[in-house]
């Protein structure tokens, strides 16, 4: 376990493409107060650590994939509907290559 | 039969249609319940179950040629290129949709306070919030612009806005009705449900959009289960129990008025439930365990969700912003756009996946989740439901509350989640007022009993004859 350091805030923020402040930092350091203290009550729950982690939900029917069929397609107007940079019937994209 | 959806089946949709977008925009003044209101919407003349009654729908619920912004500024311009299944559903059924609602930002938080278009306050009292995240819905419907609106539930979304709003907040089981067009806040936990003013017309509404979709794979075949048959069937035999620890004031140190008066009546309608003939015991669970169920929520809502919002970028979704290189413009399209909550919810959720944190932290929270939901399915095999109030309180002021952690969370105000770590049908229906405020009751059942749950929550409705704040 890691343990949790302003900077080790910023670095998670950055990894994520996200910036926060000086607050923002301050405030997430504090929440790992809680939750480190909870996470503490939780690992001294009886038998915690031989439970089979639950990730999904319990499925009601078999869950199958659906057919590899092409049904509904969008139209070249409708992708590029939403995008703020386009040019004739493409996307303007960031250069990628340094 | 206790139903605005039944009274209005046969009256002039023209005249129903005008007066809701008259009332949206009356609320909306007072209230900022919408994003969108669509002025320019006409009757849904398709021969279904709602012959062109109006209802509201959630933000974050994409439609196809309508905007649909999660109420995030990341999404503030968004026009889906298609419809969520629910949608489609109702408009198949002829309901006709007249305004897109407020919600807390991608449905993380309970505040109301972080939609792009500012907060939502609560009707009965506009200094206090509606609760979150599915806050426009909930107001729309308390405040009578509609008489149904659609909202989602991850942690307990519906049914706390409709403790607070005084109205009826039905979260079916896990994969009734499908999520394919939900923007995903944490996948394994998000529901599609409804908010209606009867515990009939929530009812009503499920039971039309409900069904298998091959495009969300969790969604089940319900074709055979019919949530309005028996709604009215006698419930004398039926076995509740309540949680001794969330409900027992001698649990609690130094309580508050308002919790000793909400257990107080709670404790008053359990005798009355008694007295139709319904079962209700006592059980009682580890206090320590009750405990940290939020924790282990936001532990495990955290993670889904910054992996699920990971592609608002500025690239994928939303209005590009300038950068010198790729990373770089996307950084400052998350850092601008994103609230500050959303913003320290992602670095929590990164944090708890990271390979050295994730058995202390994330798979430490899904044990708490595996242990609850083991507990409570065994319990649902002597028992019809849970029963306990929505809420050890009324509505905050919104000047009162934020989305920062406490240490002191009581389990009264949280154990909601319990139906989203199970996929339960979870249903709140108003019980008492406090100060002049709606207090919820809240009935949960195993999966796939929605039929059951929703023929107790009727008959308590009409047991407890709720009166509305005025």
């Amino acid at each position: 376990m890691s343990k949790i350091t302003k900077e080790l805030i910023y670095k998670y923020a950055s990894d994520l493409l996200i910036g926060l402040t000086v607050e923002e930092n301050k405030m997430v350091l504090d929440e790992f107060d809680i939750i480190n203290e909870k996470m503490d009550e939780i690992a001294n729950l009886e038998g915690i650590s031989s439970i089979e982690p639950m990730a999904l939900q319990d499925s009601v029917d078999e869950v199958a994939l659906r057919s590899d069929v092409v049904s509904d397609e969008l139209t070249t107007d409708e992708v590029i509907a939403n995008a703020s940079n386009k040019t004739l019937d493409a996307i303007v994209v960031p250069k990628v290559v340094e | 039969m206790r139903s605005l959806i039944l009274d209005l089946l046969n009256k002039d949709k023209e005249k129903l249609l005008k007066s809701s977008l008259a009332k949206a925009h009356e609320n909306n003044d007072k209230c900022n319940s919408f994003v969108t209101i669509l002025d320019d919407a006409k009757v849904n003349t398709n021969n279904g179950a709602f012959k062109g009654i109006s209802y509201a729908l959630k933000d974050n619920i994409s439609t196809k040629g309508i905007l649909s912004t999660a109420s995030s500024n990341t999404l503030k311009n968004y026009i889906p290129p298609y419809s969520a299944t629910s949608y489609l559903a109702l408009e198949r059924e002829g309901a006709t949709l007249i305004g897109k609602t407020t919600m807390d930002e991608f449905g993380m938080g309970g505040t109301a306070k972080t939609a792009h278009t500012g907060l939502v306050r609560n009707p009965l009292d506009t200094l206090r919030t509606p609760g979150g995240s599915s806050a426009g819905s909930a107001v729309a419907v308390s405040a009578g612009v509609v008489p149904f609106a659609i909202g989602t539930d991850t942690g307990d979304s519906i049914r706390k806005p409709a403790s607070y709003t005084g109205i009826v907040g039905y979260k079916p089981t896990y994969g009734m009705i499908s999520r394919y067009g939900l923007m995903p806040f944490a996948s394994s936990l998000d529901h599609v449900g409804v908010l209606s003013k009867y515990v009939y017309d929530a009812a009503y509404v499920v039971n039309y959009i409900k069904g298998k979709d091959e495009k969300d794979m969790t969604s089940f075949d319900s074709s055979n289960i019919d949530l309005l048959k028996d709604i009215d069937k006698d419930i004398k035999g039926k076995r509740l129990f309540y949680i001794k620890e969330i409900a027992d004031i001698n649990e609690y140190e130094n309580p508050s008025d308002e919790l000793v008066s909400i257990l107080k009546e709670f404790n008053n309608k359990i005798d009355a439930i008694r007295n139709i003939g319904v079962e209700v015991e006592e059980v009682s669970i580890d206090k320590k365990l009750l405990n940290v169920l939020n924790t282990a929520y936001i532990a495990i809502a955290t993670a889904e969700a910054t992996s699920n919002l990971s592609n608002m970028t500025g690239i994928q979704f939303g209005e590009r912003e300038d950068g010198e290189n790729i990373y770089e413009l996307m950084k400052n399209f998350r850092t601008k756009n994103f609230s500050s909550l959303i913003k320290r919810r992602f670095v929590i959720g990164s944090f708890v996946l990271q390979k050295e944190n994730q058995e202390r932290y994330f798979v430490n929270a899904q044990r708490v989740r595996a242990k609850i939901v083991s507990i409570m399915n065994d319990l649902f095999t002597k028992y019809d439901g849970l029963i306990l109030p929505a809420s050890g309180n009324v509505a905050p002021k919104l000047s009162d509350i934020n989305d920062n952690m406490s240490k002191t969370e009581l389990a009264i105000n949280n154990h909601m989640v319990i139906g989203n770590f199970g996929g339960y049908p979870s249903i709140t229906i108003p019980f008492v007022n406090y100060n002049n405020l709606p207090v919820g009751l809240n009935i949960t059942g195993p999966k796939v009993s929605d039929a059951n749950i929703l023929n107790i929550a009727y008959k308590l409705e009409e047991l407890i004859d709720y009166k509305e704040v005025r």
